[in-house]
């Protein structure tokens, strides 16, 4: 062990992500989220594609380490990275900048009927916002105005052909 | 004169009952909604030059259009552009007429949406792109997170804003039982709207629109040539379109969410077009895009019916009422009259057509002169097109 262990003291270990656990109180959708049995899955369009490692690749950044992009023209920053400003339409002049250590706050909530899951807007501190599922909270506990932060997880709401789709949540921050 | 006010006429329409036929499949709603439309106009489906043709995923190129009608070898626009898809193509149709192009012309917008188990229209995650990171969000699960932004804006209790929504539903109902061709004919009360089963949060199932199949269609011409074919042609006085961009609420992170910057410009471009300057005086009927409650209700600011943020003062009163000062979704709207996604702009103006022409029975606006029909495809937060026409009567 060298003295870098000094940077990585204070985060949150084992014990700290075992707290907040809900217990869940039936079992079958337990047994469904540990995929220890199938159950009918919602029916979808041709729309719904089968996710597209190309595309995963080619957006790893926005997607594994949520950079969003500052303008270095008007210091805008937006969320998923763009080309074209969306304030001063200025052309290619950004720099990354890292979402998934911001904390937000819920802009607006709703609850997807196919999937039961929470979803909404949260806007970032400094600022951007983002469209994503909420999660770790009932949805009878969410507010407007709630303060969250991001957490990795692994989305498995649709059928996979075995390419795993991975993405950052909301969660309400831990006191 | 830039413009296209006064210049088209619609000569002929149809439309179908709107519902759940288990017994036609998307060619028999088109060979309806158009042979009426036909008859209406006095016309032979071989004088057709060329068409529109709207729907969402009931068909795919042009062929789809002209198979059940037999079309040979005319010029076909498929469109689509979800809800909005009818007035797209009906506006880009009238664009052709005005520049004398074509001199008669059909727009037919048609949905089947009712086959598969799939969810549709109602309940259909679209993803756009490969990456699948997206939340998926079905319409109701969109237009949630805007009544409650709206509500927190505007201070509206949760409870005051479900009764304003439930209010706006048991209107559409009244209107809905007055219109034989609507899905839903029944009246409901007040708490039965408050008390419906959840779909998203504050949206119940009474503020959720019908999925429906069916098909409208309006045939149109050149005004100067409109007489040739009936006295009592109706003019298309203003269009108006606008686009969001794809999760435009999400980039910028100042959108209010509490209103459809698309609804007000695309009405704005309409008004314009029309001469229209005090919409809530000047029009006498509007047929708007109410896929859910809410988004009527966000309607009457956008198209600029009622003042920013007092809707609920509109409602109350009675505003929007058949019996009040500017009826709005007199058939029910897309709450019972049904929502066939790539027809709905056409059985909107359908509506209006009668209206104008004296011929809508017991929801007949008086003297109504002016009306206007809206559409929205898309959601607030994942950006839309929205889109105007306003009709008129000659003289």
């Amino acid at each position: 062990m060298t003295e870098e262990i000094e940077k990585v003291r204070g985060h949150r270990g084992i014990t700290d992500h075992l707290e907040p656990k809900r217990v869940i109180s039936d079992y079958a959708t337990y047994l469904k989220w540990r995929g220890l049995v199938k159950m009918a899955e919602p029916r979808v369009t041709h729309t719904i594609t089968y996710p597209s490692a190309p595309s995963i690749w080619r957006e790893r950044n926005r997607i594994f380490a949520l950079h969003g992009v500052k303008c270095k023209t008007c210091g805008t920053v937006q969320y998923p990275p763009q080309r074209i400003c969306a304030k001063c339409q200025t052309k290619d002049n950004f720099e990354a900048v890292r979402l998934s250590d911001k904390k937000g706050r819920i802009f607006s909530f709703s609850q997807d009927p196919l999937t039961g899951s929470p979803e909404g807007l949260v806007n970032f501190e400094d600022g951007g916002r983002i469209a994503c599922y909420l999660s770790d909270a009932g949805f009878e506990e969410l507010e407007i105005g709630q303060l969250v932060e991001m957490s990795f997880r692994k989305l498995e709401l649709l059928r996979s052909d075995g390419i795993p789709v991975y993405f950052w949540k909301a969660i309400p921050v831990r006191a | 004169m830039p413009g296209i006010k006064d210049k088209v006429a619609i000569i002929g329409m149809g439309c179908t009952d709107f519902g759940e036929h288990w017994d036609k499949d998307v060619k028999d709603l088109i060979v309806e909604a158009c042979y009426e439309a036909f008859e209406d106009a006095g016309i032979e489906p071989r004088d057709i030059q060329a068409a529109w043709w709207s729907t969402m995923q009931s068909g795919d190129l042009g062929r789809s259009l002209a198979y059940p009608l037999k079309l040979k070898y005319i010029p076909i626009t498929r469109v689509e552009n979800r809800c909005a898809g009818a007035h797209d193509a009906f506006i880009n149709a009238c664009y052709a007429v005005a520049a004398g192009a074509f001199d008669l012309v059909l727009v037919c917008g048609a949905e089947k949406l009712k086959d598969t188990g799939v969810p549709v229209a109602g309940m259909d995650p679209s993803i756009l792109y490969g990456t699948r990171v997206e939340p998926l969000y079905v319409p109701p699960t969109a237009f949630a997170q805007l009544a409650r932004r709206y509500f927190h804006h505007y201070g509206i209790s949760y409870e005051e804003g479900k009764r304003l929504l439930s209010m706006i539903a048991v209107k559409n109902h009244h209107n809905g039982s007055l219109t034989p061709k609507a899905q839903f004919r029944q009246e409901i009360t007040l708490e039965q709207a408050i008390n419906a089963p959840m779909v998203s949060p504050p949206l119940g199932l009474l503020d959720c629109c019908g999925i429906s199949d069916g098909a409208a269609a309006a045939i149109i011409t050149r005004a100067e040539l409109a007489r040739n074919f009936r006295d009592d042609y109706i003019l298309v006085k203003g269009a108006g379109m606008s686009c969001a961009y794809y999760y435009q609420a999400q980039v910028e992170d100042d959108l209010p969410l509490v209103s459809l910057e698309e609804n007000v410009r695309a009405s704005r471009m309409a008004y314009q077009e029309a001469g229209i300057k005090d919409p809530r005086q000047e029009i006498d009927l509007a047929i708007v895009h109410d896929c859910f409650t809410i988004t009527e209700l966000v309607i009457y600011e956008d198209l600029g019916f009622s003042p920013r943020g007092r809707a609920k003062e509109d409602i109350e009163a009675g505003t929007f009422t058949l019996e009040g000062e500017l009826p709005v979704n007199t058939d029910g709207g897309l709450k019972c009259f049904g929502h066939p996604v790539g027809a709905s702009g056409l059985r909107m103006m359908y509506e209006i057509y009668k209206q104008l022409q004296g011929k809508a029975g017991p929801r007949q606006v008086k003297d109504a002169k002016i009306g206007l029909a809206n559409t929205l495809g898309g959601t607030p937060v994942e950006g839309a097109t929205a889109a105007v026409v306003i009709l008129g009567r000659r003289d």
